[in-house]
């Protein structure tokens, strides 16, 4: 039957699966986003398909290791024609694995091995001798992108491919010999069909003197005698003709009279033309020399295949399932989309049904007639026609380029992935219809920097993946070989692995760059302009009202919630410590957003000027350097920073900016005032959206300290600029201004005495938000610095500003937020109302200015080193862990603990079914067939077979096993039985005797 | 042709009490009685071979007809003749050949001289006998063959637009060559399917060759097997065993089993409805033999192989029912039997 050792080539890759293509273009146009908006989660949806699509391709090399050795189960001989059914045997299945059965050059057939087993009916179309077949196996991964190739070569014993026996009217040659009466030896060769001696019909090539007359009158058909051969006629030579048009007839014709000879007991030769005859002894001579000579001649070449079947996924059916889970991540998609810009909850609902409608249309099992299916086309197509049509008209009212983004485009994407669900029949529009998904789930990811997004991502990512491995999956699913155990630890093992895997790339990948200029966002909900424009409004429009002044410490309040958004400061009042999101920020590395600077102190307050500074207008607004700020800093590289602030409350109208803001791009007008602060014309209410752009220089420790000592390098031409900056209150002590000398004086720069200064405050002052006020009249630094020596960051800051100026260096008090925390998923800086804070800048005469900030840990610009993105979700998850963990423990503790409750219940309670269901005479038969089926008993069948099966194992017990049998029977079939004990002891009686 | 008369037909057509649901267990006895006998008076003649014995009892007590197919020289004239001496009666014996005609197996009106004047009268052919072997059916021509489809479906014989009730009980026995033999003409899958039962006795064993060439059992003994039973007898066995009660689950089998033989690879067009009613009339029969009043699945698997391997149509198939038993033994093994 089989089988020496197979012997197989290497495993090599031959083609991509249908459809690949389009996943190639998701992946081009995802990282075309990336390029526009800089969005982390789009890199992280990179990675993870790249990690996912890498394991899947070398799933499909892994899987075809166990098909070296393969084994077919084939007859010795199988008529030309015949069906025959083989099977093939591969060790260790390992998931679907396709095969196509080559021998002697034709393909036998093709199919799924599943299970390790492929049972296939063939037809063998060619006579000869087969001692091997090739298998072709390929297979993909679970995702099925990249098809691996192994062809196996395996020896059969051989197996003789026969002519079936053909009877035909005209025979070939057949000379017999010795003939004694020629006629009879004529008769004989013409008509060996059913020689008996009797009448049969006439037949074309019957001699006349045959007819039968009387029985030809009688029954109306001609009828002729029928002869037996001459008893003379010993042998007969058969030749085959080998100028026959049909080799394979021909040979038939031959087999059938070799039968029939061999039949008549002839001696029987068959020879080829007119070559030596050979004599035809046995069967199996008989079949061999059939299968043998005349070979056939070679067939038409088989129809090749087209490439891209023969290179890549055999199949190209598209499964309900894949349909429907494809159509669920196209719908997750589309409203993550719709959600990220912000379309009415109608547009929603449209693509929603849009998906679902369509995947229904296309799931069913029936092809659609093609009334229907060109009825759909045409739908279809005026959908879109008419979606694109919408389109153009409005692009008359598009000015700027960056609409088209957020406006137009957007919605023709979703417009086209819902009516390419018209089309979604097969594989390869399956698989298009996935990447245009990605592309979808991209661009809704890449507006939104909300939390929730991880959850849509989530769920989109897992029905992308599930669609992804349905779509790949052979058409019906194929029967499971390995246990529930094994598939679910095979399943985690790949899933932490691919984890792992997706957690190191990423922790090689940088945060992006902020958006480049064509998608850098600019958005208000509402537009409303402030009262009195470049002054300073709450999100009412109205002018903002002075902060509270002195009173009962501490005062909270102010414009957002922050009293340092105002005209002035009090350095008594703190702002609000709430863990409310105010803004998100995205942006590559964190720094300060400042709001506002103050450049006068009274000894408790800070001033800002009234003046407004120079207006432009958005929609892209450039911004002048300010009071001390460098065009060109000395010493250092400046980069561009480019930042996108997402407001979640309303604001006052100021534009948070990270120093030193060059441009910003906002649907409004902005005045840039000299001290550096920028303020809107319009109220910046909440869901407003502006991007800065900021030429950071990247200072560095070495940097500022090569700038030496400020006051002395502060010339003339600088003084107008910076004068203000260096006014110190009359009211500040000779203490304060000891104390800062001494500082100043151990130190050798001016960077070093800031850091001196910050030391000193470090260790002699306590930060305490509900520190008490100075009293009346008192310097405000010199009560913090030595009487109370506790505070908050205004009066942290303000001594340090104080200190400084006494020493002779420009510094200035700046309010604004300090950077927040990272989200790991979208990339931005999560900004709460307690992020807002106040710090010092210093003035440097090379660089600038400069943010010191005694109390928030932000480092300096050129220090700043970008995180990775892994390095994020790494800190984001242990950050969890660190303050959920327990709960995350308990929950997973708990819920396996649940899960595994929920299964013993199951079990139990589906053992409790069983057994109410089966019965008492049921569960007897049950334990009887266990038994039987331990001793080796194929327990499918009837009782009473199965009865007469444990017999034939112990004879001893035909007795037992038969009343046993009846009874059971009995109980079973027999309308009129009722139930009884006895009949149940005595039944039970005679189970325990034959298990003994 | 050849047509051996043992007896005139007497139609002696005794009526039959209407089929009651269930039987009760002396009927049942009674008729197993009956049936048993039979197997057994079989069972000295034909060697060996008890299994065809009680095959052919049943189909006897099912009111169906049988047709015994094998090789020349195992027995298959002599298993019909013991069951026609077993059972009384009338019995005509009608032999195959290809020049046997249609009138010959029916009767044929012939001219009658009844007070001067010449009418016709219509003489009944050999069909006319409770027991008829109908030996090397496939040695006549398809037309004669056809002549048996009234007789074996309906009772009656239809000749010259005037139809004539057989007697009643009325069991027809073929025998069939191989088709592959010459001289044959194969049955049509019309005629096949009147057969309620195709059965191959087989070679018997070592033992029982033995016996036969010595002498101990086969034709020799033919001559001692006295009927066993009456006429009436019969016909109210033949009653009880349709009054044997079929469970639901059975009968799903049957029918699961003929699903089996439609959905079949090598099947061109499987099992009819018919085909399951013949298998209930075996199963119920063999019941009764074993001396049940309600049938059970291993009654339906063994009498499937007799009562439907003739009627499914295989690809390829060479005319005889070798072909169709692989594919019925196939069946039997996919559907499984129901139990307790």
């Amino acid at each position: 039957m089989t089988t020496p050792p197979a012997s197989s080539g290497t495993r090599r890759p031959v083609g991509l699966s249908r459809g690949v293509a389009h996943l190639v273009f998701a992946v081009g146009a995802v990282y075309g986003l990336i390029r526009l908006t800089g969005a982390v989660a789009l890199v992280v949806m990179l990675v993870v398909g790249g990690v996912l699509a890498v394991g899947s391709s070398l799933t499909g090399w892994w899987r075809l290791r166990s098909v070296r050795r393969l084994s077919v189960d084939l007859p010795r001989v199988v008529t030309v024609g015949d069906v025959v059914t083989i099977r093939l045997l591969a060790p260790r299945p390992d998931g679907p694995v396709h095969v196509r059965l080559l021998a002697l050059d034709d393909e036998l057939a093709t199919g799924w091995l599943r299970g390790g087993e492929l049972e296939c009916t063939v037809t063998f179309t060619r006579r000869g001798v087969l001692d091997e077949l090739s298998v072709v196996c390929t297979t993909a991964g679970s995702a099925g992108l990249l098809w691996w190739r192994r062809t196996v070569t395996v020896p059969i014993d051989e197996t003789l491919i026969v002519p079936r026996p053909v009877t035909p009217g005209t025979r070939p040659t057949t000379e017999a010999e010795p003939t004694t009466q020629p006629d009879d030896a004529v008769v004989a060769a013409r008509s060996l069909d059913g020689d008996i001696d009797g009448i049969r019909p006439w037949r074309d090539g019957d001699p006349h003197h045959a007819v039968h007359w009387p029985t030809s009158f009688r029954t109306g058909a001609l009828s002729v005698f029928e002869h037996r051969p001459g008893a003379a006629v010993r042998r007969w030579i058969v030749r085959a003709d080998p100028l026959a048009p049909d080799r394979s007839v021909e040979m038939g014709r031959v087999r059938a009279t070799i039968d029939e000879g061999r039949r008549r007991n002839l001696e029987v030769l068959a020879a080829v033309g007119q070559e030596r005859p050979t004599p035809m002894a046995d069967h199996a001579t008989v079949e061999r020399w059939t299968a043998v000579n005349l070979p056939d001649h070679p067939g038409l070449p088989a129809a090749r295949l087209p490439w891209r079947q023969r290179l890549g996924e055999p199949d190209t059916h598209l499964s309900r399932s894949a349909r429907w889970c494809i159509a669920a991540a196209s719908a997750i998609a589309l409203i993550l989309l719709a959600d990220g810009l912000n379309r009415p909850a109608s547009v929603r609902a449209g693509v929603l049904v849009g998906s679902l409608l369509t995947a229904a249309l296309t799931a069913t099992r029936k092809p659609h007639r093609p009334l229907v299916r060109t009825l759909l086309r045409v739908v279809a197509g005026m959908i879109g026609v008419a979606g694109i049509a919408l389109v153009v008209i409005d692009a008359g009212g598009i000015t700027d380029l960056r609409v088209v983004f957020t406006g137009p485009l957007p919605d023709l994407l979703m417009l086209l992935v819902v009516v390419q669900g018209f089309e979604c029949t097969d594989r390869r529009a399956g698989r298009a219809a996935l990447g245009f998904s990605a592309v979808v789930a991209a661009y809704g990811a890449a507006q939104r920097v909300d939390p929730v997004l991880l959850v849509w991502l989530a769920g989109w990512g897992v029905a992308w993946l599930v669609s992804m491995v349905l779509v790949a999956g052979p058409a019906p699913r194929p029967s499971r070989g390995s246990s529930i155990a094994r598939r679910t630890a095979v399943t985690l093992v790949s899933l932490v692995v691919a984890a792992t895997a997706t957690v190191l790339v990423l922790g090689t990948v940088t945060v992006p760059d902020g958006p480049t200029s064509l998608g850098r966002p600019s958005s208000f909900d509402s537009f409303r302009p402030v009262a009195q424009p470049g002054s300073l409004a709450s999100s009412n429009g109205d002018v903002a009202p002075s902060a509270p002044s002195s009173g009962s410490p501490p005062r909270t309040g102010g414009l957002g919630g922050y009293p340092g958004f105002g005209q002035s400061l009090d350095t008594s009042v703190r702002g609000e410590m709430s863990t409310a999101v105010v803004m998100r920020v995205r942006a590559p590395e964190p720094d300060f957003w400042r709001g506002q600077t103050f450049a006068s102190f009274d000894g408790r307050s800070w001033y800002a000027d009234t003046g407004t500074g120079a207006a432009a207008f958005g929609p892209d607004v450039s911004v002048a350097p300010a009071d001390g700020d460098m065009l060109r800093p000395v010493g250092v590289d400046v980069r561009e920073f480019i930042q996108t602030y997402y407001l979640e409350v309303d604001h006052p109208n100021v534009v948070y900016a990270a120093y030193r803001p060059t441009r910003v791009l906002i649907e409004a007008g902005v005045w840039a005032r000299p001290d550096g602060a920028l303020r809107t014309s319009v109220v910046m209410t909440k869901g407003a959206v502006y991007t800065v752009v900021s030429e950071r220089p990247l200072v560095t420790d070495e940097a500022l300290r090569a700038q030496g000592d400020v006051a002395q390098a502060i010339t003339s031409q600088w003084r107008p600029e910076i004068g203000r900056y260096l006014e110190v209150p009359s009211s500040t002590t000779a203490r304060t201004k000891e104390l800062a000398a001494q500082l100043a004086s151990s130190s050798p720069t001016t960077y070093d005495t800031v850091r001196a200064m910050e030391a000193w405050i470090g260790q002699n002052t306590q930060y305490d938000l509900d520190a008490p006020l100075p009293a009346d009249g008192a310097d405000a630094v010199d009560d913090f610095l030595f009487t109370l020596q506790r505070g908050f960051c205004e009066q942290i800051a303000s001594a340090l500003t104080i200190m400084l100026r006494t020493q002779g260096v420009p510094a200035r008090l700046a309010t604004g937020y300090v950077p927040g925390e990272r989200d790991g998923l979208t990339g931005v800086w999560t900004v709460r109302a307690r992020d807002a804070h106040a710090w010092v800048e210093v003035w440097f005469p090379g660089t600038g200015w400069q943010a010191f900030d005694p109390t928030a840990e932000v480092p300096l610009a050129g220090e700043a080193g970008r995180t990775s993105i892994g390095g994020d979700i790494a800190r984001n998850l242990q950050e969890f862990g660190s303050l959920h963990g327990r709960t995350a423990l308990a929950v997973l503790v708990v819920g396996l603990v649940g899960a595994c409750s929920v299964w013993l219940i199951a079990r139990v309670v589906r053992s409790m079914i069983r057994r109410r269901r089966r019965g008492r005479w049921g569960l007897l038969l049950d334990r009887w067939s266990a038994l039987a089926a331990r001793s080796g008993v194929d327990t499918a069948c009837a009782t009473p077979e199965l009865g007469r099966r444990w017999a034939a194992a112990r004879p001893a017990d035909e007795t037992l096993a038969d009343e046993l049998a009846a009874l059971l029977d009995r109980v079973a079939f027999d309308p009129a039985w009722t139930d009884d004990d006895e009949a149940f002891m005595r039944a039970a009686a005679l189970l325990d005797r034959l298990s003994a | 042709m050849t047509i051996f008369t043992r007896d005139h037909p007497t139609a002696a057509a005794t009526a039959v009490p209407l089929a009651e649901p269930g039987a009760s267990s002396a009927s049942i006895d009674h008729a197993a009685q009956v049936g048993n006998a039979i197997v057994g008076a079989v069972d000295t003649v034909v060697a060996g071979r008890r299994a065809v014995a009680e095959l052919a009892t049943a189909c006897l007590l099912s009111s169906g007809h049988l047709l015994i197919e094998d090789i020349p020289g195992v027995g298959k004239t002599l298993l019909a003749q013991a069951m026609t001496a077993a059972v009384g009666g009338t019995f005509h014996r009608i032999q195959g050949t290809v020049d046997l005609l249609p009138g010959d197996v029916t009767g044929t009106l012939v001219p009658d001289h009844d007070h001067d004047r010449l009418r016709l009268r219509f003489r009944p052919g050999p069909i006319f006998a409770n027991v008829v072997i109908f030996d090397e059916m496939n040695r006549t021509a398809p037309r004669t063959q056809s002549a048996l489809l009234e007789a074996a479906e309906e009772g009656t014989v239809t000749v010259d637009g005037q139809s004539h009730a057989l007697p009643d009980p009325f069991f027809l026995v073929a025998t069939q060559n191989p088709v592959d033999i010459a001289g044959t003409y194969r049955l049509g899958e019309g005629t096949l399917d009147r057969f309620a039962a195709v059965i191959s006795p087989g070679r018997a064993s070592f033992e029982d060759e033995v016996a036969v060439l010595s002498g101990r059992r086969g034709r020799r003994q033919l001559h001692d097997v006295a009927p066993v039973t009456t006429l009436t007898a019969l016909q109210q066995a033949r009653a009880t065993v349709s009054r044997v009660v079929v469970p639901d689950v059975v009968a799903r089998y049957v029918v699961e089993l003929l699903e089996a033989t439609r959905t079949h690879p090598q099947v061109k067009l499987g099992a009819s409805t018919r085909g399951g009613l013949a298998v209930l009339g075996l199963a119920r029969a063999l019941a009764v033999l074993r001396h049940r009043t309600y049938i059970v699945p291993d009654d339906v698997a063994a009498v499937a192989l007799a009562a439907l391997a003739h009627r499914v149509i295989v690809h390829d198939g060479d005319g005889s029912t070798t072909a169709g038993r692989h594919v019925m033994t196939d069946c039997l093994a996919r559907v499984r039997p129901p139990t307790v």
